[in-house]
């Protein structure tokens, strides 16, 4: 009768089955050597993976709306650059006109810089940033303001024209303006002609823009309004005075008369011009909250990396320990078949 | 007296013969690692001589038993990992966003990106690839789901072939060593054989075994219902050849007593079978709840109100429809099969003609209706409904609580929460049957231990019987030298 507790096939099959285990393990540490990460994400986290999946999507969510900032605050740079050729225009055009008022010239230069300051406008609230009108709202497709002096005349030159024939009579080119006393003008320029530069009338003949401003989202839960707008009331001042001098019939007015006029233009472009340095300081806030959003999403970014890697990742050093002991481990089961392949009586009968 | 002596030794060699043939079985089966090693038991015979009385088997009942379990438990849940295993595919490593949240997410970054620009032709484009991946990732979940419902049926249905031819190789090989036991003939093969058969039915099934008198073997499901006693019972499933989202499959019987499915009084433990019925009336039935459930709540997400002053159409299915559409599923009940037949609508797939730009207008679900018009200036740059669509995707909403999604939750974390947890039972499944497969191994090396043959053992034996052979031999030569003196003396 046999006692001891041995059989030939147990002892092969323990060596076999202890070799395919560190075998597997040996395979699932090289990889992880090799990646840094675990091996098997969901079979190590189990239901944190959950929180793995979750993480990856807020750091590309914050990737995403970072990327689009960058291109928030090109457009808002943009939108600058066009706001301050407007003030320096204003400018310009103020001290034209405060020349303009002694001179003997006077008329003409009046009306040349008008028209320049009016053309120069024109092309600067029509700016557009990667094709997008950055003064038009919501309206990004159209054009805001069209160019006062093409031929055929605009909606907004033809409104003026049709305000001045209803007033006086004639048109504005007409000689009999010289006969326009400084009261009838002063009338006609608080009356019918500013109620052309009024919001409702300014949308349907001078602007195409839409009211409504672009929102953007700058951080997940934040949104702001990023763009300037054509309709907004200092741009809708220049345009009364501009016009004003470049299309009342300045050349024929009397002195006197011309001289209001210019006093009026001169009052109300440097309003206007208070009011374009609103914007930008509006515009200018925006782009800090742009880039304070951005600064806090990069800091978040940071966090949430860190974060995943302490989830995914593994220690290389611990790997490296471990991959080490497996190999001996493996190679000593090697050696060790090998001598009990040999160890058998019926190597020594 | 010399005679006597003469038919001793006779003996004697005729059971040092037998012997060594044992010895030999022995050795023939030293490589087959559930062969037992086999005894030849000696006894005096009457009037002193030896014979071989009986051959026997090394055995070890309580490892056998405890063998029968472990390979049981062992097999039921190699089974249950291996199809979670399948459906990891959905979810796959976090890295390679192949899962349904992931997909999610890309589809809500690139509707980030379409708000800041939302005139943009390929923005828009983009969004809508981004929204057919997502369809299609929950297409091919739900499809892979149905195919690991489908294997696991079809699983079943061998197993429980296996099991029946099993039972019918055991009423053999059981009559046999019954009869041999009457006879007193040597049955330590058949018993060899008949082990084997009880523990390739224990990997199907998780049994119990009795052995009566005369050898007599009846065996019962772990749950207690009879499975062989003198005659084997009829196991039987009959499989489904299409499995659909939330149909059930039927369940398997032993002597018409089910012992699958919901409800089964006696329900059986381990084995294949068992781990087979789980994965698909269980697990692979909640994960398709959840795949149907995200599918929900992304139509619901999308689907367009009636933007009139006064509403009074009902809301639509929008950019994401599906079999059922243009009607909204209701919110907060799992539609089976949704996640398969969710589709981007064709009217903003540029790929079949549609215009990506209704993603930023509205009407997608009814093209050219303005009371789904959300854009209603039809500004270039209304940014709204975009703004809105992301809102809706990241705002909490009401799911089935039957599914554990947790609700309200949003849809992101919804579907990450289902990723988390199907990677959680699968954790639990591999881990379970790493365990299992393990300790199934130490008991059989145990019972091998026991009752195994060992070859070095056998050839101390062989020498042994060699050297009983030598002596008689030499007693029989030196009786036959007496024999001779004897006769010449006379």
């Amino acid at each position: 009768m046999k006692t001891s507790l041995f059989s030939t096939s147990a002892l092969s099959e323990t060596t076999r089955t202890l070799l395919v285990a560190a075998q597997a393990k040996l395979i699932d540490a090289q990889k992880e050597l090799a990646t840094g990460r675990h091996a098997d994400i969901g079979r190590t986290l189990g239901t944190r993976t959950a929180e793995v999946i979750s993480l990856r999507q807020d750091h590309a969510r914050l990737k995403t709306i970072s990327d689009a900032n960058g291109l928030v605050s090109s457009r808002m740079d943009t939108t600058q650059a066009a706001l301050n050729g407007l003030s320096t225009d204003a400018g310009t055009f103020l001290s034209a006109m405060i020349a303009a008022r002694g001179a003997p010239q006077g008329a003409a230069i009046a009306q040349h810089a008008a028209q320049d300051a009016l053309r120069s406008l024109t092309s600067l609230m029509n700016t557009s940033f990667d094709g997008v009108y950055v003064f038009s709202g919501i309206n990004t497709d159209v054009q805001p303001v069209a160019d006062y002096f093409q031929t055929p005349p605009p909606a907004s030159k033809l409104a003026v024209d049709n305000a001045f024939l209803a007033e006086f009579g004639f048109a504005q080119g007409d000689p009999l303006t010289a006969t326009i006393t400084a009261s009838a003008l002063q009338n006609f320029l608080d009356g019918p002609f500013a109620a052309l530069f009024d919001a409702p009338n300014w949308d349907g003949t001078w602007s195409g823009a839409a009211d409504q401003n672009i929102r953007s989202r700058i951080s997940p839960n934040e949104m702001i309004e990023t763009s300037a707008n054509a309709n907004d009331e200092p741009v809708r001042k220049l345009a009364q005075a501009f016009a004003m001098v470049a299309d009342l019939g300045a050349q024929n007015l009397s002195p006197e008369v011309l001289k209001s006029v210019l006093d009026h233009a001169i009052k109300l472009t440097a309003a206007a011009k208070t009011g374009v340095s609103a914007i930008q300081s509006r515009i200018g806030l925006a782009q800090e909250r742009v880039s304070k959003a951005s600064e806090r999403m990069s800091l978040q970014s940071d966090i949430i990396t860190k974060h995943i890697g302490t989830l995914e990742n593994v220690d290389p050093a611990e790997v490296s320990l471990r991959i080490s002991a497996l190999t001996t481990q493996i190679e000593t089961s090697y050696a060790l078949t090998a001598r009990l392949h040999d160890l058998s009586l019926v190597n020594y009968l | 007296m010399l005679s006597i002596g003469l038919d001793i030794a006779r003996s004697a060699l005729t059971a040092s013969g037998e012997q060594s043939a044992v010895v030999a079985r022995n050795i023939a089966n030293s490589g087959s690692p559930l062969a037992s090693r086999k005894i030849a038991n000696l006894t005096t015979a009457p009037g002193g001589g030896v014979v071989v009385a009986s051959v026997t088997r090394a055995s070890n009942d309580a490892l056998t038993k405890s063998l029968l379990t472990a390979t049981s438990s062992a097999a039921g849940q190699r089974a249950v990992a291996g199809a979670l295993e399948q459906l990891e595919a959905t979810v796959n490593d976090p890295e390679l966003n192949a899962s349904a949240a992931a997909n999610a997410g890309t589809l809500r970054d690139a509707l980030l990106v379409l708000s800041t620009s939302p005139d943009n032709i390929s923005a828009a484009a983009s969004a809508i690839d981004a929204a057919k991946r997502l369809a299609t990732s929950l297409n091919e979940a739900s499809n892979a789901i149905q195919h690991v419902r489908q294997t696991a049926d079809a699983g079943l249905n061998t197993s429980v072939n296996t099991v029946n031819s099993l039972l019918a190789k055991f009423e053999t090989v059981n009559r046999e060593i019954v009869k041999g036991t009457l006879d007193g003939t040597d049955v330590t093969d058949q018993l060899d054989a008949r082990d084997s058969i009880v523990r390739s039915l224990a990997e199907e099934l998780g049994i119990r075994t009795i052995t009566r008198a005369g050898n007599d073997m009846a065996i019962f499901t772990d749950s207690g219902l009879t499975l062989f006693d003198v005659s084997a019972r009829r196991v039987t499933m009959v499989p489904s050849p299409v499995l659909t989202p939330g149909a059930t499959g039927n369940s398997v019987s032993v002597d018409g007593v089910p012992v699958t499915g919901s409800g089964a009084p006696m329900a059986s433990q381990s084995g294949r079978i068992s781990g087979l019925a789980q994965v698909r009336d269980t697990y692979a039935v909640t994960y398709s709840r959840q795949t149907d459930e995200i599918a929900r709540g992304l139509i619901e997400a999308f689907s367009e109100q009636d933007q009139s002053a006064s509403p009074s159409l009902p809301d639509i299915a929008g950019l994401f429809t599906y079999s059922g559409g243009p009607a909204v599923p209701p919110s907060g009940i799992t539609v089976p099969g949704l996640a398969n037949s969710i589709s981007v609508n064709v009217s903003v797939d540029p790929s079949s003609g549609g215009n990506p730009r209704l993603l930023r207008d509205g009407s997608i679900g009814s093209p050219g209706t303005p009371a789904y018009t959300y854009n209603q200036t039809g500004a270039a740059g209304y940014s709204g409904r975009v703004e809105k669509l992301i809102d809706s995707l990241t705002a909490a909403r009401p799911f089935d609580t039957a599914n554990g999604l947790g609700s309200p939750a949003g849809l992101i974390p919804a579907a990450a929460s289902s990723s988390g947890w199907l990677e959680n039972v699968r954790q639990k499944a591999a881990s379970d049957a790493e365990y299992r497969t393990t300790l199934m191994d130490r008991t059989h090396e145990a019972l091998s231990r026991s009752t195994g043959v060992s070859l070095d053992d056998d050839m101390t034996s062989l020498l042994e019987i060699e050297r009983a052979y030598q002596t008689s031999s030499k007693l029989l030569t030196m009786i036959d030298n007496m024999f001779t003196s004897l006769l010449n003396a006379t």
